[in-house]
């Protein structure tokens, strides 16, 4: 049979695939929400019900954040950069290294919260690093949902306080990005253009009307593809 | 349970502040009674008292209750400067919400709640550094656009590093049993974690760009909260985290350490020449703050448990004058209308107190030799800094005491226009209207601090033009008008000194209608004598006199945080002996030891106070015996070793509120 720490870490991991592979800020904030309800669940034994519940409702706290930010502003990220099937493979990968690895022994901890801790942190990795609001937003909250499953795997579960605690600390993290995303810039200089000597043509206006549907290479020249009305 | 109410008041507040920042002076109003009543409510919080909740408990110590009042005395101070020289917004709750947090962090003595605690309580300061377009530009600069995402972007990564470093830190503290049998290296990994953290949020040289960044997006006020408080508590944990490595060896625990007194030293350098290359007092306000946050570094870097105290009391120090200087920045760039440096030549001749205000922050920010916060630095120098580097701290303090000098001799310079122009200090009485010759100077003298007010909200930082005559005689009719309207009360014993006409008397009417219509008047006659009274008068001018010297107002409250940073740095309101106590996690670091794993079955995770609760395992004789206590580390207390006999946490968990032990009781 297998175990519920084992089905609610697949949820958190493929809330999290869908967190960083998708372009539109509402399924960003769906997949969060699968991947923050679902990870205080990742424990043997389940959480009691105050705990458990606690944890649910700052998922949710949290996941609400962005979704308003993202309906408010109708903003979406650039979407993964090296696509959903490579973001897929390395959270495989972490998973199943997590899995076969053991820092701690014997673990207290379910080991499928130190595989899915990994993965989360191997998702979050791509998204720190690049310059887009909603994805750095995303790529933060995984970041810490990882790490608190981590701590949740080597030691052991945890105290309700602490629950509430982490569950805080994600909404925290959660508004945080929600007020970057709501005041992020309508337009957006260029990124990484290479200073040139060559005299280059006129960058266009940026444009006050909507853009097109965005497709992959339809992106004006010097300007990202987010214009906010 | 004295720590409820101060709980409750920044939870409310918070949630209440944010609820009302669509009103503005709703939001104002709410921001300033919960800080006032989070003050008094962090004044009341008992050294000694404990509250369980769930399996863990929240103890509360006298240097907790000192730092958060501290704290939220400094933010209150600051929100009511920026009732006049520009609200900070959502300074308030956002300032409410981490302190609650901090009250949360310094209580509990589980270390996973201290860490997540401490991780959710740096959140917060995003809404005041990113939380707002208005202090930008509305047209879509990409200048200005860039800079605003810079900043979000740097804000978000530092969030996400404190978070991760905390947890890291937190289950490195809690010892489960590693594969690797010193488990040094994963110590060194936390230790490294925690330590950028703090020096990221700090700004820290090589990570200074964003406080850098900070200092231009004209958060004013707001800066006290995500350079100041915020990175003060998490140097506070931080400091308590490090105990639990003061007896570790390993190289990458050396490499670690050798990192971070590498930061301090670049940092406690480089941060001064900093504050003395730019001239923006914003600017130079950031690199002081820089540049102090390099003896928070020295204690992490020091790995001994001396330096805890003296790093405590910087840290309470800290907080009181760096809040005093960012006022100081907020009041002199809002009287002056600029914060350039070459704007404000002769600003001391305007404002003397606030030079003194300068004075009393440089005193109690460096002290002199004997004064406990000269001793505190010096201590933290000499052990975070091998003896060959131990003249950096006499470098520091004479590279702080020359940006501090640039600032005062700049005040000294021949007067600028634009200084001259100012109303200063002088204090101000309303004139009467009736004091004929007098009253064209006097109106104008009496108009120049709405004006300077108004010119100064609007555009706070930015360099106004000095008007012409044919402006400045254009706006003096303004001015007079205006005058006239806030003496009105002056020359209102003027006009009622001219009897009104008799009324008519009546016709044939019978004595009765007489009496009733004297009986109507009466209360008209009774208002008027009320307002002829000579108190109703005075009443009347005082008020106008208070909006009269709003700048002498605001450089006096900027003088009292000083004092009160002064009179801390010097050892008052107990903050020497609060310095010595520590917090919950100093009790419930030290004693830990490797505990035996006794897998998922065990209730809950390895946590002092898990250990001990009702429902849990009792103490095996090992932990419950001080014996790994009083040969281990004596945790992060000033008194060091010699305080290693006391109670360990798992006897202070147990034993309740009357039994804390020493590091948290102070005693």
């Amino acid at each position: 049979m297998i175990e519920p720490s084992v089905i609610a870490a697949a949820g958190v991991v493929a809330g999290s695939i869908v967190a960083v592979g998708t372009r539109d800020g509402r399924a960003v904030a769906l997949g969060l929400l699968v991947a923050m309800v679902a990870a205080p669940l990742v424990a043997s034994p389940l959480p009691d019900s105050l705990a458990a519940a606690a944890g649910i409702l700052g998922a949710v706290l949290a996941a609400y954040l962005l979704w308003a930010s993202a309906r408010v502003n109708r903003s979406s990220g650039a979407g993964s950069g090296i696509g959903w099937v490579a973001e897929t493979a390395a959270a495989a990968a972490a998973f199943a290294i997590g899995l076969n690895v053991s820092l701690v022994t014997p673990l207290p901890g379910p080991i499928v919260a130190q595989a899915a801790g990994m993965a989360l942190i191997v998702l979050a990795v791509v998204p720190i690093m690049g310059r887009d609001v909603m994805r750095l937003g995303a790529g933060v909250i995984l970041l810490v949902l990882g790490v608190s499953l981590l701590t949740a795997a080597w030691l052991g579960p945890m105290a309700p306080l602490t629950r509430l605690a982490i569950a805080a600390l994600l909404v925290g993290v959660a508004g945080a990005a929600s007020v970057a995303i709501a005041v992020q810039p309508t337009v957006l200089p260029a990124e990484a253009t290479p200073p040139t000597d060559i005299p280059s043509s006129p960058a266009p206006e940026p444009s006050t009307e909507l853009p097109a549907p965005a497709t992959g290479s339809s992106r004006l020249p010097g300007f990202s593809r987010r214009v906010r009305p | 349970m004295s720590l409820i109410p101060f709980l409750a008041i920044c939870a409310a507040g918070s949630v209440l502040g944010l609820l009302a920042l669509p009103t503005r002076r709703l939001a104002r109003l709410v921001g300033v009674v919960a800080l006032a009543a989070a003050f008094v409510a962090a004044l009341t919080i008992k050294p000694a008292d404990s509250l369980a909740v769930g399996q863990v408990q929240l103890a509360t110590s006298w240097y907790a209750g000192l730092f958060l009042s501290a704290a939220t005395a400094c933010c209150l101070m600051l929100c009511i400067l920026g009732l006049v020289v520009g609200w900070p917004v959502r300074l308030a709750p956002a300032a409410l919400a981490t302190f609650g947090g901090l009250a949360v962090a310094f209580t509990a003595t589980d270390p996973a709640v201290v860490f997540a605690a401490i991780g959710a309580s740096a959140a917060p300061g995003i809404l005041v550094v990113i939380g707002s377009r208005a202090a930008e530009s509305d047209a879509p600069d990409a200048a200005v656009e860039t800079r605003l995402l810079d900043v979000s972007l740097s804000e978000l990564r530092t969030l996400g590093l404190i978070a991760a470093g905390s947890l890291i830190a937190a289950a490195a503290v809690l010892r489960p049993s590693w594969t690797e049998s010193g488990s040094t290296t994963v110590f060194a990994v936390a230790y490294l974690a925690l330590g950028v953290a703090v020096a990221v949020r700090y700004g820290a040289v090589p990570f200074h760009v964003p406080a850098s960044r900070l200092s231009k997006r004209g958060t004013k006020l707001g800066l006290a909260l995500p350079l100041v408080w915020i990175p003060s508590g998490l140097g506070v944990v931080a400091l308590s985290w490090s105990a639990s490595v003061f007896q570790m060896q390993g190289d990458w625990l050396d490499v670690a350490v050798a990192s971070l007194q590498v930061v301090a030293v670049v940092t406690l350098i480089l941060g001064a020449v900093g504050a003395l290359l730019h001239d923006e007092l914003e600017e130079i306000a950031t690199y002081s703050i820089i540049q102090d946050a390099g003896f928070v570094l020295l204690a992490l870097a020091a790995r001994d448990g001396d330096a805890s105290g003296s790093a405590r009391l910087w840290l309470i120090v800290f907080i009181t004058a760096k809040s005093a200087l960012v006022g100081w920045v907020a009041v002199l760039s809002w009287t002056f209308g600029s914060s350039r440096l070459q704007d404000l030549r002769g600003w001391l001749r305007r404002a003397p107190i606030l030079g003194v205000a300068l004075v009393v922050i440089v005193v109690a920010t460096l002290g002199w030799p004997g004064s406990a916060i000269y001793e505190a630095r010096a201590t933290l120098v000499d052990l975070g800094l091998p003896s060959e580097l131990h003249f950096l701290g006499f470098v520091a303090i004479l590279l702080a005491i020359a940006y501090y000098g640039r600032l005062l001799a700049v005040g000294l310079l021949p007067t600028s226009v634009r200084v001259g122009s100012a109303p200063g200090e002088r204090p101000r009485w309303p004139v009467p209207m009736t004091a004929a010759p007098a009253a064209p100077a006097a109106v104008a003298e009496a108009a120049k601090p709405a004006r300077t007010r108004a010119a100064a909200t609007s555009r706070p930082t930015v360099a106004r033009p000095i008007p012409t005559e044919e402006q400045a005689a254009a706006a003096f009719g303004l001015a007079a008008a205006r005058a006239r309207r806030t003496t009105r009360v002056s020359a209102a014993p003027a006009r009622l000194a001219t009897p009104p006409p008799p009324p008519p008397a009546p016709a044939g009417g019978s004595h009765l209608r007489v009496v009733a219509g004297k009986l109507a008047r009466l209360p008209a006659r009774l208002l008027g004598a009320a307002k002829r009274s000579p108190l109703t008068a005075f009443a009347r001018q005082t008020r106008v006199a208070w909006r009269l010297n709003r700048t002498l107002e605001t450089s006096l409250l900027v003088l009292a945080i000083a004092a009160v940073a002064v009179a801390i740095a010097f050892g008052g309101f107990g903050s020497s002996g609060a310095a010595g106590s520590g917090i919950s996690l100093d009790a419930a670091v030290a004693p830990m030891p490797q505990l035996p794993n006794t897998g998922s079955d065990q209730p809950y995770g390895p946590s002092p106070t898990q250990r001990t609760g009702a429902d849990s395992p009792a103490p095996s004789p090992t932990s419950s015996s001080s014996g790994s206590a009083s040969s281990g580390p004596s945790g992060s207390a000033s008194s060091g070793p010699s305080e290693s006999s006391g109670p360990s946490a798992s006897s202070s968990a147990s034993a309740g509120s009357s039994q804390l032990p020493s590091q948290i009781t102070g005693d």
